[in-house]
């Protein structure tokens, strides 16, 4: 019996496919990653398919990529050898449940942050996820296992920290857990005190198995919100007033990017360009509170120290929103939901991509100084995006680039992300969500002692190697 | 002069201030109550902010430049912070005027320009002529 009957067996034939529109769908994404057709695309909906497809694919040594909505902006669900089986699981899309005392939700992978979002303030209208720089039908255990970031991570760092649980399918079939799940269900309120073994399946893009189940942390939504808008110069400048502001712990968000991306918000047709004397980054800080005093209290830490940065440079302000509104009307909104509104600017060609990393504090400015240069020398809009991270222990930063897939265009998008990486590298900054090409260059400058460790682990999980193979180098 | 201010603007400029003027600027000419004179006059307003100047040239259309014209009817020098106080209601774009958080040059060559201008200046930021 072929593989694909023997699939078909499992999720049903209208479930599986190995048709030519099917294996071109799943060959790209929106990068400038090479293409790679799998073999098939099968969707199961269950745990136990899940379990029936990986013993199957271990016994024939078929390569598996999982998949969920593809929006992950790094080639990550491009196979990378050929004959792979696309696993994809946006049919598990079941909340499952959510508890409101320990502030958790146990999804499954085809749970999007929109189905989060409607769900929650349907049900629990005092409880709120959070949103990523990404469309709203992006899966949300992707994210988190991609350790991404989002709307709270200037004060929780990246998505991961919100995991408190998961049950995985080994690439051997057996199903594992890791969390206090371990103790049963209606139990998934964290990971200690435990051996954390949430970091097997955590950042490894799906080289480990397949998550089924994830418990994410939810926050209660806030009684008050303010927004404002800080214009602010220079990199060094920028970065340093960031570091300052967040510091504080006062801010919920802070959303910084080039002022290019504010002018695509309010309509400036491309190519945007950088004109001398502009504010050259905009930031969207969140202030949140139980009353609107406490609000009060904590935007007027913000305005002093605004304030005194205003003293220096007078092209530093903060603009309340009130008066946002006023300047930019009807896009004032826009920005306020950028993050999951950004695909209607970010995608005016057929190719979206980024170099994005994780970075210390103090090589921040410098990174995205260097970053500007490069972007600036290849010729491409200035779409730089940074935030301050998990209270400003770390900073994240990075160059978007939006193109027409044209192949000379696409080899000046190779070359720009290239030079961009080995910059980042040089500054010891930890490359996100990272393409094959990029998580080679990564290994090939840290220390050998994690390679090892992570070979281990592979080896340990996939003895057959059928998870995603190459990825990540590996 | 009979000033005459058009009801679209043509195109929407690439710099920040001028899509921020723009996008202030062009509801109110779109709307009804905008008021046509007896004829045709060129009307330039020069801008000036801490960042750079822009120019507000109104023909057939209003168009929105960075720079500054170097003989505008009107020059208009202020703060972006000033802006936003008046738009947030904290301070009377008079009380901006008599301390001097906005200057106009121009103002009493071409009266009836200049009101007609912040007429239309104000109305975007919520606020009208005393």
């Amino acid at each position: 019996m072929s593989l694909l009957n023997r699939l078909s067996e499992i999720v049903g034939p209208d479930h599986v496919s190995d048709g030519p529109a099917e294996r071109y769908v799943y060959s790209f994404d929106m990068t400038e990653n090479e293409p790679c057709r799998p073999a098939a695309v099968v969707m199961p909906v269950t745990v136990a398919e899940i379990q029936r497809i990986l013993r199957l694919a271990n016994a024939e040594r078929v390569p598996v990529v999982p998949f969920i909505t593809g929006q992950n902006v790094g080639g990550l669900t491009i196979p990378q050898v050929e004959g792979a089986i696309v696993i994809d699981l946006k049919r598990m899309n079941r909340i499952l449940d959510v508890d409101e005392e320990a502030m958790y939700a146990v999804i499954e992978p085809g749970v999007t942050f929109g189905h989060m979002k409607r769900y929650l303030d349907l049900h629990h209208p005092g409880l709120r996820y959070t949103y990523p720089l990404a469309p709203p039908f992006t899966s949300v255990m992707a994210n988190a296992l991609l350790q991404g970031l989002c709307d709270l991570s200037t004060r929780h760092g990246a998505m991961a920290n919100f995991i408190n649980g998961i049950e995985a399918v080994l690439p051997t079939g057996e199903v594992v857990r890791a969390g206090s799940c371990i103790m049963g269900d209606d139990n998934w309120f964290g990971r200690f005190p435990l051996p954390d073994l949430i970091g097997l399946f955590s950042g490894w893009q799906g080289m480990t198995g397949i998550v089924t189940k994830m418990a994410v942390q939810l926050w209660p939504k806030p009684l008050h919100v303010r927004y404002a808008a800080l214009f602010t110069v220079g990199e060094h400048d920028t970065t340093a007033l960031l570091k300052r502001l967040v510091r504080t712990q006062v801010l919920d968000d802070a959303d910084c990017m080039s002022i290019s991306l504010v002018k695509m918000l309010l309509g400036v047709p491309p190519p945007v360009e950088v004109f001398p004397d502009e504010p050259q980054y905009a930031t969207l800080l969140t202030v949140s509170g139980n009353t609107q005093r406490e609000v009060d209290a904590k935007f007027e830490v913000v305005e002093a120290i605004v304030d005194e940065a205003h003293m220096s440079e007078p092209r530093v302000n903060l603009i309340p929103w009130d008066a946002v509104s006023v300047l930019m009307g009807k896009q004032a909104d826009s920005w306020v939901d950028f993050p999951s509104d950004a695909f209607k600017i970010l995608t005016q060609y057929d190719g979206l991509t980024w170099v994005g990393t994780y970075i210390h504090p103090a090589r921040w400015g410098e990174a995205l100084e260097g970053g500007r240069r490069i972007v600036e020398k290849h010729g491409f809009e200035l779409m730089a995006f940074l935030k301050p991270m998990n209270g400003m222990h770390y900073g994240e930063f990075k160059f978007i680039v939006r193109f027409p897939k044209d192949p000379d265009v696409v080899d000046r998008v190779r070359k720009c992300n290239s030079e961009l990486l080995d910059f980042a590298l040089d500054l010891k900054a930890i490359p996100y969500k990272t393409p094959v090409w990029a998580a080679q260059r990564l290994l090939s400058k840290c220390h050998p002692g994690f390679v090892e460790l992570l070979r281990r682990v592979k080896k340990a999980l996939d003895p057959n190697g059928i998870m995603n193979p190459r990825r990540y180098s590996l | 002069m009979a000033v005459r201010l058009v009801r679209v603007a043509a195109e929407l400029p690439g710099d920040f201030i001028g899509a921020i003027l723009y996008s202030m600027l062009q509801p109110q000419l779109e709307s009804a109550g905008i008021t046509r004179g007896k004829r045709s006059s060129r009307l330039t307003v020069v801008i000036e902010t801490e960042y750079y100047p822009v120019t507000l040239e109104f023909g057939d259309v209003l168009k929105i430049r960075r720079g500054a014209e170097q003989r505008p009817t009107l020059r208009v020098t202020t703060t972006l912070q000033t802006v936003v106080d008046i738009a947030r209601h904290r301070i009377s774009p008079v009380g901006a005027f008599l301390r001097g958080r906005i200057k106009i040059r121009g103002l009493l060559c071409h009266p009836l320009a200049a009101r007609r201008f912040l007429a239309l200046f104000l109305s975007s930021l919520g606020r009208g002529l005393p």
